[in-house]
């Protein structure tokens, strides 16, 4: 076995060796489980160094300007993991030719005008930081890199005197290959040695978590009243986990494999998720609001294929992995005997419809499973995906806070005439538009990355001085960049202040400006760290003095906008489907901050439901002219009356119950009764919830 | 008023850079003052009011240092 399939091996569960294990054995494994970690970070400091080196290798044979941009790229692009790594190079790719060609278009616009020119880049950043909020995981670092690779062309071309030198298009296809070199160069280095593990790691995510949801949907169906109770929490903490599945899809999209798959079809499995865990609510808490319907769960878990009947069988993530087909199959056949499935009371109808919507959503997650499997077998949706926006608040902070700080520190340097003015914009641009997205967590980030450039100035400082006057060769200047790349590299794939190290790995490169032949002017280097560090940390007291909105008043907004969008549902134009709906409360529930309470995903989730099912009764209502008997339901839902809409909801019921049953669509009107008893349950459940008065 | 670059280890640092970082380690017990007393529960923005207070002490010091070279 090689080294890499030693680490690409799963860690030993030491959960089931304890019981037969001496504590010898049990601490050697412990240490070996140690070792291989620590191992790990190792050779990603070696990755990450030996990237460094073959872009700048490579910078300096094709005798650029400035080279270092090549290694300050590579260094930012390395990732311990390695669909990351691949992912983040091509983003970057784009957002620097997005970023050059923002620079060259800031130039023409205004070649004779310095306030314009600052003006507009300050504008370019608020609109990179906006679009880096509002858009997820690479896509939004790509948006964040084409504002500040537009900065470091800009900072190029103002130079010291702070005059546009009409020289921008050629500096903008020098920095811009510079950087594509540093990319390039990761990304080999990285695919060369790592042969990375995300698809599996995902796989085995999506097969457990389909698992855990399938388990507790026919847990649910075994209990009864208070029992539900218990299965709340578990609930609520498995939003937060699907929540977490976009990053991990992402990775494993960037890995290189034979067959690429796109990601979209696992976004489908994620979502599938969500419409599981709320057709999962939906059985817990009308089981626990309607103990008398315990009665007949026992017809809706008969109506299961066998595999699927107990808990134990359908949760059994290996069964979901290893024969995920066979699943699928079990599950369809599953959903065709329960929607069959005559249904005498409201109740048994909901009981039905809703295990069979989860267990249909399920499907759709096992396909996750079959798409990593086989991506050809994905059926891909034609047309653009919709770009879901939570909300937009926050990004308009951000945006407003990322003009203000890069337009003060274009002001910075006009009132002080300094020489570093442009790097110190350039490194104001770069924070303030990479941190921004972090929302809470950005100042804490932006305070460990300053801290983080100290120790590089401090660094770099040593070994341009101290160091490399002693090396002639690339050799001798490769093994010195090696004695702060690889520690920096190992630290900084650990959670241990990672900021910190991760601005050590970044700047490191920059601040050492290696050049061919080497220059060492302590008054350059001193300049160039005073204004890198001025900037990072101006971009931190930016963080400080326009701090982004907090995780609380986060989720509130969130809430309050998911309520809005349920009240305008209940009246006006009846939207076609749902999937509308759906895709803006998917986009809420991933938005929401991990650190509020789970009752602010479970209220979300709830509303995804009551407005899904009120989109459903509304049609059926249509259907059978009765939308006026309706009206009064919908219009207390919209006036935030539970109380009211639930008597409502009773009456217009009870005109269903009293059509004859000759009439055609009985069996649709017993779906619509049972869709009724849904909504009066979450209503019931979340009354605080949806009577809030003034959304917002 | 004159102010004189300072020689660090051969490298003239100018001198706005020790009174930054002067002006920082000042502030540093002034707000664990205005924490104990518990002022900043008085203020609108307690970091725009501690940056305001910097930038006073930071203001006082490079007067003070000028008014001292002169």
């Amino acid at each position: 076995m090689t080294a890499f399939g030693l680490l690409a091996a799963p860690p030993p569960r030491a959960g089931a060796c304890a019981s037969r294990d001496s504590p010898a054995r049990q601490a050697a494994l412990a240490l070996g489980h140690r070792l291989r970690a620590s191992l790990s970070t190792v050779l990603y400091g070696v990755r990450l160094w030996a990237a460094v080196c073959l872009a700048l290798f490579v910078a300096f044979s094709l005798e650029l300007d400035s080279p270092y941009w090549a290694g300050a790229s590579a260094a930012v692009v390395c990732q311990p993991v390695l669909g990351t790594s691949l992912r983040k190079g091509w983003f970057r790719l784009v957002g620097t030719v997005v970023g050059a060609v923002a620079a060259v278009v800031l130039s023409a616009c205004f070649p004779q005008s310095r306030a314009g020119f600052l003006l507009g880049l300050a504008l370019w950043g608020g609109v990179c930081a906006l679009l880096a909020t509002l858009l997820r995981n690479f896509a939004s670092y790509a948006a964040a890199l084409a504002g500040y690779t537009a900065a470091i062309i800009i900072g190029d071309e103002l130079g010291a005197v702070g005059g546009v030198n009409g020289d921008a298009f050629n500096l903008a296809v020098a920095r811009g290959s510079e950087i594509c070199i540093g990319i390039v160069c990761a990304g080999l280095v990285l695919a060369m040695t790592d042969f990375g593990g995300a698809r599996q790691r995902l796989s085995t995510l999506l097969a457990g978590l389909s698992a855990d949801i399938a388990g507790g949907l026919v847990r649910a169906l075994q209990r009864t009243g208070s029992a539900q109770v218990e299965s709340r929490t578990v609930r609520r903490g498995m939003i937060r986990r699907v929540s977490g599945l976009d990053a991990a899809i992402d990775q494993a999209a960037g890995e290189i494999a034979t067959l690429p798959f796109h990601p979209r079809a696992l976004r489908d499995a994620a979502d599938g998720m969500f419409v599981a865990l709320a057709a999962w609510r939906s059985v817990a808490n009308h089981l626990e609001l309607a103990p008398d319907a315990a009665s007949e769960t026992a017809r809706v878990r008969d109506s299961l294929p066998e595999m699927l009947r107990t808990p134990k069988a359908i949760g059994d993530p290996a069964r979901w992995q290893g024969d995920p087909r066979a699943m699928r199959a079990a599950m369809w056949t599953g959903v065709r005997r329960l929607v069959a499935l005559p249904a005498e009371t409201p109740s048994l109808r909901l009981l039905c419809d809703r295990t069979a919507e989860g267990l249909l959503a399920l499907s759709r997650a096992i396909g996750g499973v079959l798409v990593l499997d086989d991506p050809l077998a994905a059926h891909l949706q034609r047309g653009l995906a919709r770009l879901r926006v939570p909300d937009v608040l926050p990004a308009l902070i951000n945006a407003v806070r990322a003009f203000l700080t890069i337009g003060a520190a274009a002001l910075v340097w006009i009132g002080t005439a300094w020489p570093n003015g442009a790097t110190f914009i350039i490194y104001a641009t770069v924070a303030i538009t990479l941190f921004a997205p972090q929302e809470d967590a950005a100042y804490t980030m932006a305070k460990s990355f300053t801290i983080g450039t100290a120790l590089t100035a401090a660094c770099a400082a040593v070994v341009a001085f101290a160091l490399l006057p002693q090396q002639s060769s690339f050799v001798g200047f490769c093994a010195v960049l090696g004695l702060v790349l690889i520690p920096a590299g190992a630290l900084s794939a650990r959670p241990w202040h990672q900021s910190l190290f991760v601005a050590l790995e970044a700047n490191f490169i920059p601040l050492l400006a290696p050049s061919n032949p080497a220059i060492y002017d302590p008054a350059k280097f001193y300049n160039s760290a005073i204004a890198l560090f001025g900037g990072v940390g101006f971009s931190m007291l930016a963080m400080r003095l326009l701090p982004p909105m907090t995780p609380a008043m986060r989720a509130c907004r969130l809430l309050a906008l998911t309520l809005r969008d349920l009240r305008r549902l209940t009246h006006g134009k009846l939207p076609r489907s749902s999937v509308g709906w759906e895709g803006r409360v998917y986009g809420r529930l991933a938005a929401i901050p991990d650190s509020v309470d789970t009752l602010q995903a479970a209220r979300l989730t709830a509303a995804l439901s009551v407005g899904r099912e009120v989109i459903r009764l509304r049609r059926i209502a249509r259907r059978f002219a009765r939308d006026a008997e309706l009206q009064a339901a919908m219009t207390a839902i919209a006036a935030g009356d539970s109380g009211a809409a639930v008597c409502e909801l009773d009456r217009f019921d009870r005109i269903l119950a009293e059509l004859p049953a000759a009439q055609p669509g009985a069996a649709l009107r017993m779906r619509a009764r049972g869709t009724i008893r849904s909504i009066a349950d979450s209503l019931t459940r979340h009354a605080s919830y949806f009577d809030a008065k003034e959304p917002g | 008023m004159t102010y004189a670059e300072i020689d660090l280890f051969g490298v003239y640092v100018a001198p706005i850079v020790p009174m930054i970082v002067g002006a920082w380690v000042l502030l540093i017990p002034l707000r664990r003052l205005a924490d104990h007393l518990g002022l900043l529960r008085f203020v609108w923005h307690p970091a725009l009011f501690l940056f305001a207070v910097y930038l006073v002490v930071l203001s006082a010091i490079v007067l003070l240092v000028g008014r001292i070279g002169t």
